[in-house]
């Protein structure tokens, strides 16, 4: 850790307000790319990201120097992002059977996607896809920590990541499995 | 094939794990004025905790004034006709009743040895003090909390929920519901799980905390209380407020409550029901003599006429009416106050002037009806409330307090019935247990109406009292 940041977080203990919003200056960038993955929208991220950072200026006294401070505060804003969207979605499947697959690969052609598609496809996702996805993929952590985390089993959250997988794929091939499954009834 | 073919998470991987994004301007705007509302908040939380300090010192003296006073003549609001609590607070007993979820029962509840042989698989914490409990609930749901630290677990077996939440999360499950709270130290906001059909599970963060306060709650009261008037001028009568202010002054007594209170919603709540206070004041230097001493007095001509034996006794409240045709009577001379007193029995020891107090006490039930406001919710609630009272006038008394002893002399004349007064108060919560709530509620009362008909001053009563209690919500 810089001395500077240092500084920055003695003073936002201190409940200094300038220090707080230099500390928001340096950390709001990657802190709301990361708000923007779980939210389907800005303006959800946006109140992920208000809320995730009064939660990093009262809980800050309880950080305790070890590890990454960052990482810390990365940590509190997946769980405000998570709470915040338990909270407005309200709803976990129990007990969902995973479905194997096996193909989750794309054609390199097809990977020639800018960040503001690649977020747009992800915020696309139902909730509780996305947030297994961001989990998972981008986070790292398997399927035992996500049960922990969000009280669905891992077997859901297995499902849930490979519906998101499916999805995202779809998305990039230009088909949904919807209307696949359409062309298949018709057929 | 698969050499030019990627997974489609390392897509995503690598082009969001290192994204950057400016939040829009007005995040932060959200966040400091949050945090600037916080520190007021704390600002006021402590100003209050300094207040309630000095009111319930302050309320704490009047009381040990008030019994130093002696005051055992008063029937209506003698300390032994109002039921008083203990200063010790009861520790609650920690409560023992399994949790349930949904509509699930705990059918069986094991001591810690017996839990403690549960077999592995089961996933149940460990539990290893003496206020563990385990409870084991049906097949699919086994619930385990520990009474007296500060978190407690709900486990699903087969869907693997481990919540843990904090100890204020843990009293607010034993009231009512099962909180659950999905992030340990994180989370703040417990959510109500529900388990709405086999295999859904629903959390609804709606039905939290706030639903668990119960709509109405009942409470009992006492206060010290401190009264005096305020005189205002309707015409150039004999004497001036001056006058009356230079020897009358106010009056401590006991107050009592009982009121109701419904909540509307989160923030607002009415109040109302029924406290009996004593509103007056004390009238300073009065002169008593013995029979002997008014015969001396009548000799050397210091009073200049027997007709002062039976004259009214004047005041900012209105003419006390004696309430007996013998003696002793209250009498008026130039500014001084007379007693005639012929008994011996109750002044036959005096052998010179003695000044005396007169209280002059008028007994109201007054109903309050009081909008209050939640400033402040949680184990700890601040509230503002205001509104009017209606006062029934339904005891008048004049008591001379002589030597430690009090003795009902008469009545006050020309004091209205029915009066209006104005109320505003603020109010201090702290929940105890369950559905037990301790209070502390200053409260200013005025009257809008004055309590006198005639006379050329109107008097306009006030009280300062300090409530203290205890409210129970169903």
């Amino acid at each position: 850790m810089t001395d500077k940041l240092e500084e920055i977080i003695k003073g936002c203990i201190k409940g200094d307000r300038q220090s707080q919003e230099d500390l928001y200056r340096i950390l709001s960038p990657v802190m709301y790319a990361v708000c923007l993955r779980y939210a389907s929208d800005a303006d959800e991220a946006s109140d992920f990201m208000q809320e995730g950072f009064i939660r990093v200026f009262t809980k800050i006294k309880s950080y305790r120097n070890e590890g990454s401070f960052e990482g810390w505060v990365r940590r509190i804003m997946v769980n405000t992002s998570l709470q915040l969207l338990r909270k407005n979605r309200k709803m976990f499947l129990l007990n969902e059977e995973i479905i194997e697959s096996a193909d989750y690969e794309i054609s390199e052609s097809q990977c020639e996607l800018d960040v503001a598609d690649l977020l747009k496809m992800v915020q696309g996702l139902p909730d509780n896809q996305r947030l297994v996805f961001n989990l998972f993929v981008i986070e790292g952590y398997n399927h035992t920590e996500i049960a922990d985390m969000t009280g669905m089993p891992e077997n859901t959250s297995k499902s849930h990541l490979h519906r998101a997988r499916t999805a995202l794929k779809d998305m990039i091939t230009g088909s949904s499995e919807k209307e696949r499954h359409r062309k298949r009834n018709n057929v | 094939m698969s050499d030019n073919k990627q997974h489609i998470d390392e897509l995503f991987r690598r082009g969001l794990s290192e994204h950057r994004s400016a939040p829009p301007p007005e995040v932060w705007g959200g966040i400091s004025s949050h945090l600037s509302g916080k520190r007021r908040r704390r600002l006021l939380l402590y100003i209050a905790r300094i207040a309630a300090a000095g009111l319930l010192l302050l309320g704490s003296g009047g009381i040990m004034y008030y019994f130093m006073q002696g005051n055992t003549g008063d029937n209506y609001l003698s300390p032994g006709n109002i039921a008083t609590h203990s200063a010790e607070e009861e520790v609650p007993e920690l409560r023992r009743t399994p949790l349930s979820v949904g509509k699930e029962e705990n059918k069986n509840l094991l001591p810690v040895s017996e839990a403690a042989s549960w077999p592995e698989e089961s996933n149940v914490m460990a539990g290893n003090n003496s206020g563990s409990h385990k409870q084991k609930a049906t097949e699919d749901f086994i619930i385990n909390y520990e009474h007296g630290v500060s978190k407690t677990g709900i486990q699903i077996k087969d869907g693997t929920i481990l919540p843990e939440y904090p100890e204020l999360a843990l009293q607010e499950t034993l009231t009512a519901v099962l909180s659950v709270n999905i992030n340990p130290g994180l989370v703040d906001t417990p959510v109500k799980p529900i388990i709405t059909e086999p295999g859904l599970l629903t959390a609804d963060a709606g039905t939290g905390v706030r639903d668990r306060r119960n709509r109405w709650s009942a409470a009992v009261m006492i206060a010290p209380n401190y009264s005096y008037r305020t005189l205002s001028s309707i015409n150039s009568g004999s004497f001036t407020k001056e006058h009356y202010n230079s020897f009358e002054s106010g009056l401590m007594s006991v107050s009592g409550s009982i009121n109701l209170n419904y909540r509307i919603n989160d923030r607002f709540s009415v109040q109302s029901g029924v406290d009996l206070l004593r509103m007056g004041q004390t009238i300073h230097r009065m002169k008593i003599f013995s029979d002997l001493l008014y015969k001396d007095a009548m000799t050397s001509g210091g009073l200049t006429n027997i007709t002062y034996s039976r004259a009214s006794f004047s005041n900012s409240f209105g003419s006390i009416e004696p309430s007996y045709t013998g003696n002793p009577t209250p009498a008026r001379a130039s500014n001084y106050y007379y007693l005639n007193n012929s008994n011996q029995e109750y002044y036959g020891q005096l052998d010179g002037y003695e000044t005396e107090d007169i209280i002059q006490g008028l007994y109201y039930l007054q109903t309050p009806v009081l909008l209050k406001y939640h400033l402040i919710n949680g184990k700890t609630g601040i509230t503002v409330s205001g509104g009017p009272g209606i006062n029934l006038l339904i005891g008048n008394r004049v008591i001379l307090r002589q030597e430690g002893t009090n003795l009902t002399i008469g009545h006050t004349r020309n004091i209205n019935r029915v009066s209006v007064s104005g109320i505003v108060a603020v109010g201090i919560e702290r929940r105890l247990f369950n559905n037990i709530r301790l209070l502390l509620e200053p409260r200013f009362s005025h009257f809008i109406s004055p309590v006198n008909s005639t006379g050329g001053l109107l008097s306009l009563p006030y009280s300062f009292s300090v409530f203290g209690g205890l409210s129970y919500g169903f």
